[in-house]
């Protein structure tokens, strides 16, 4: 295909949008890791190479751990789903996205609060409660909290690959005589290795770069890793933010490694959207057996941190215990009152959410477009956009900071809301242009050609082919970003501007205050306005393709996650 | 070339800020306190205030990261060791008039070419629903005492400003048992949960029983709320942390950022120190009533500056013998 004049554009438009937002942060990490005294300010004592080599340890440690967990529970939950077709599976689905929308770092919150033994919580669980605490309480348990929020993702690449699939070696298998037993053991289960390939290396990155969750439980054990290290060198005086740049480092090249290995599986993964007639064979006790055990999986990572929250939100003196005269709305409305700096926060994520989200997807949109034309430049673009992935939240705060606050920046963002802005659409790149791909792989350039064979003029095309086609990942993409967005916590702590408040920074500040109630009442309130959000576009979905499908293809909550994630 | 921006940038500014000074204050809370001082000062004076409110480390991170290109006027922390370290880092703006200095809480007339706006002490919390009867703690020592066994939490000093000053402050007293008292604590099942607010929770959620070296006015404002928590000073003593309010040296608006100041520590300004349950730099200002009586409280006398010189060496000592 020639190159347009417009097409040109683009591109050039792109790696410079790219330049700002990704290269110029690594390069700024980069300098200070090696030349610290560009940075100024202190330059602190050295770190002991022992605390830098046990949370290095600690950190491998968790990152192996999360996905080892996640990849066994949504392997066992796709399974189950998948073979034993339990009744009232869209609800099953529906709820088993509840843990991606909460933030990490509030069920960390929550879970702390659970097990903290003979607590307000923990004297109703008799002699559980004990148990419990030396679960959470410890490498593993730390893990596993982190892993239930990022069981959804793996979930969905496990169907998403089912489906794009199909099951046709299986029926040959069985065709040619093998049991059922055997056929899962020797076809599927192998077959499986890639899409769990893919999300273990997913979770790993994600359990590397977790922050909340060990920052909330990691101090009762004195357990240290580089995110919370980094955030101590940050944070607690004495500042050392040219240490804090050297863990970064190492984490990014912890990143880059296993980010190198998932690249290989992307792309093997990488598989089309739409997903087969579902097969409900009516009820069976396997069915029922498989609806119990998700409904107890459901009950304990979502139902239980959730309502830990909740009780905390309306609690009016903690150590009064859960009690109905010790119950209060006063948090909720403080949080919610027009004007004050709960509702301000409030307006400010919502705001900056949206309009981040959108600005990623349109971005990631015509990086994944240029990709297409398979020219090794236009790959570089993907390749630098899916950098991002390897690039943690922590990491990426103290880069935007080197660069927005440079003195030849004459660019006057830093300081304000804008910044924030910037920070979030680097951080939904990524995940935006997962959906990006899924979407353009929908739109089949014979398509296209079609359409110009029959004098159909560009934009026509776009209305009635491209668009229609590209929506709905489009808004599966939007509503996850939107949820990220709305979550954001590292980058926004580091980066607030004086006068702004977003949610998480509102939510850290009043709990460091120790104001838990109204910190929580936030978390309960922004909770809510995510799932409604996602709630109002998963039904835009449902009721599109309800009306355009006679096919009676069933569509699931899965599909708002990228199935080639 | 570079001038020649500058002057660009500072006419954009002069024209987007037409009335009266605009100034940027960063400010390690409590945040309700530092909202009500900006808004009660714009309303008096007709400045404007940009305020970022955050915490001590945060602020001073900040600074750090914005060394190169400052933008703070005034910053007030929660630690008066972190605005030495700003002083000797020569980026104050010496501000200490004395017709504030001299009616200061005596206790806070210290060598420091700033001011203190108020200040807050450490003092042991108790959940007095977890506390069976008779039992009563009067000093640190009570600590070690198998009757708290695991039923003590404590900030942890690497995470907590104020409480790595109590740790400094207490090594300093040659009579209250130094690193010993810590291993002792630590054998009696003590743990470090988190920053102050971390350390608190398991107290108000009655898990344990006991916070050692707490902040003052965040369990104050709990049990204020109707916790059934007390406040304990110790007999022996215990530590009084001014909270700094410092103008920096790269502040392009001096006068109003010492205006600032100056209603900081007006009588107005001072109430509003005392409502949000600190206690007032000025002696004539009473702290909020819920304080226990301050009148016969005794406080340690610390060498800040020294304070500040040992900071990293105790701390990493504290990591590796205490905590771990």
């Amino acid at each position: 295909m020639q190159l347009t004049l417009g097409a040109v554009t683009v591109r050039g438009a792109l790696w410079v949008v790219l330049g700002i937002l990704v290269l110029a942060p690594l390069t700024a990490i980069l300098i200070g890791a090696i030349r610290p005294d560009l940075l100024g300010g202190v330059t602190a004592s050295n770190l002991p190479s022992a605390t830098l080599w046990s949370a290095t340890r600690n950190s491998l440690l968790l990152g192996v751990g999360v996905a080892v967990i996640a990849c066994t529970a949504a392997l066992i939950l796709a399974l189950s789903m998948e073979v034993l077709a339990p009744p009232l599976s869209a609800l099953w689905e529906a709820l088993l996205f509840l843990p991606f929308l909460s933030a990490p770092y509030l069920l960390g919150l929550a879970w702390g609060a659970l097990a903290l033994p003979n607590s307000i919580f923990s004297r109703h669980f008799g002699p559980f409660s004990n148990l419990l605490s030396r679960f959470v309480f410890s490498l593993i348990g730390i893990a596993f909290i982190t892993a239930t929020h990022l069981v959804p993702l793996v979930y969905t690449m496990i169907r998403g690959y089912l489906a794009g699939t199909g099951w046709r070696y299986e029926f040959a298998a069985r065709v040619h005589g093998l049991t059922r037993s055997a056929t899962f053991l020797r076809i599927t289960l192998p077959r499986l290795a890639v899409p769990l390939a893919a999300g273990a290396l997913i979770c790993f990155l994600a359990g590397i770069d977790e922050f909340g969750v060990p920052a909330m439980l990691g101090p009762y054990m004195g357990l240290t890793v580089l995110t919370t290290l980094i955030q101590s060198n940050l944070d607690v005086w004495p500042i050392n933010l040219a240490a804090a740049t050297r863990i970064a480092v190492v984490l990014l090249g912890m990143g880059l490694l296993a980010w190198g290995f998932y690249r290989h599986y992307d792309r093997v993964a990488g598989l089309d959207y739409s997903r087969p007639r579902s097969t409900n064979a009516g009820l069976s006790w396997t069915g029922v057996l498989a609806s119990a055990g998700i409904a107890v999986w459901v009950l304990f990572t979502s139902v239980l941190p959730i309502a830990v929250l909740v009780i905390l939100a309306l609690l009016r003196a903690d150590t009064l215990g859960i009690h109905w005269n010790n119950l209060t709305l006063q948090h909720f409305a403080t949080v919610l009152m027009p004007g004050r700096s709960g509702f301000q926060a409030l307006t400010t994520s919502f705001n900056l959410a949206w309009s981040s989200s959108l600005v990623a997807l349109l971005i990631a949109t015509l990086v994944a477009f240029a990709e297409r034309s398979g020219k090794r430049i236009d790959h570089a673009l993907d390749l630098v956009t899916t950098m991002l992935n390897a690039l943690p939240g922590v990491v990426l705060a103290v880069a935007l900071v080197l660069v927005w606050n440079a003195p030849w920046n004459p660019l006057p963002l830093y300081s304000h809301t804008a910044l924030l802005f910037v920070a979030y659409v680097s951080v939904l790149l990524p995940l935006a242009l997962r959906y990006a791909k899924t979407a353009t792989t929908r739109v089949e350039p014979n398509l296209l050609t079609a359409a110009r064979v029959h004098g159909v003029s560009q934009t026509t095309t776009i209305i009635h082919i491209t668009l229609p086609l590209m929506l709905p990942p489009l808004i599966g993409g939007f509503s996850i970003a939107f949820v990220f967005a709305m979550r954001e916590f590292v980058t926004s702590v580091l980066l607030q501007p004086p006068g702004t408040n977003t949610v998480s920074t509102f939510i850290f500040n009043e709990a460091q205050q120790g104001n838990s109630g109204s910190a929580m009442a936030m978390a309960v309130v922004s909770l809510s306005l995510s799932l409604a959000t996602v709630g109002i576009l998963y039904s835009l979905l449902w009721w599109k393709r309800r009306r355009h499908n006679t096919a009676g293809l069933r569509k699931t909550p899965s599909e708002l996650l990228p199935a080639n994630a | 070339m570079r001038q020649y921006y500058l002057m660009i940038l500072v006419a954009a500014f002069i024209a987007t800020s037409a009335h009266a000074g605009t100034i940027t204050v960063y400010a390690a809370g409590p945040r309700n306190l530092d909202h009500a001082l900006t808004v009660a000062f714009e309303k008096a004076t007709g400045n404007h205030v940009k305020l970022w409110a955050s915490s001590t480390g945060k602020v001073l991170a900040r600074l750090q990261a914005e060394h190169s290109k400052p933008h703070a006027d005034v910053v007030i922390l929660a630690d008066w060791s972190a605005g030495l370290v700003l002083q000797s880092q020569g980026i104050v703006a010496p501000y200490r008039p004395q017709r504030f200095f001299s009616k200061l809480r005596p206790l806070l007339k210290l060598p420091s070419s700033f001011l203190p706006m108020g200040a807050d002490t450490i003092a042991i919390v108790v959940n007095t629903q977890r506390l069976s009867k008779g039992q009563s703690i009067k000093d640190w020592s009570n600590l070690t005492n198998v009757a708290y066994r695991g039923q003590i939490t404590m900030p942890s000093p690497l995470l907590s400003g104020t409480a790595s000053d109590f740790v400094l402050g207490f090594l300093q007293q040659p009579n209250e048992g130094g690193w010993h008292f810590f291993a002792k604590l630590k054998a009696n099942g003590t743990i470090w949960p988190g920053p102050n607010a971390a350390a608190l929770a398991p107290v108000k959620f009655g898990s344990r029983s006991v916070l050692m070296a707490g902040v003052g006015h965040t369990s104050l404002k709990a049990k204020k709320r109707g916790n059934s928590l007390n406040l304990i000073l110790p007999q022996s003593g215990t530590l009084l942390i001014p909270r700094p309010i410092i103008i920096l040296k790269s502040s392009k608006h001096l006068v109003t950022a010492e205006r600032f100041v100056d209603f900081v520590l007006s009588r107005a300004g001072q109430q509003l120190v005392s409502k949000a349950l600190l206690i007032p730099a000025l002696s004539d200002v009473r702290p909020n009533p819920i304080w226990p009586s301050l009148q016969h409280a005794h406080f340690w006398k610390v060498d800040w500056v020294r304070m500040a010189k040992d900071r990293a060496a105790t701390l990493s000592r504290f990591n590796a013998t205490v905590i771990h």
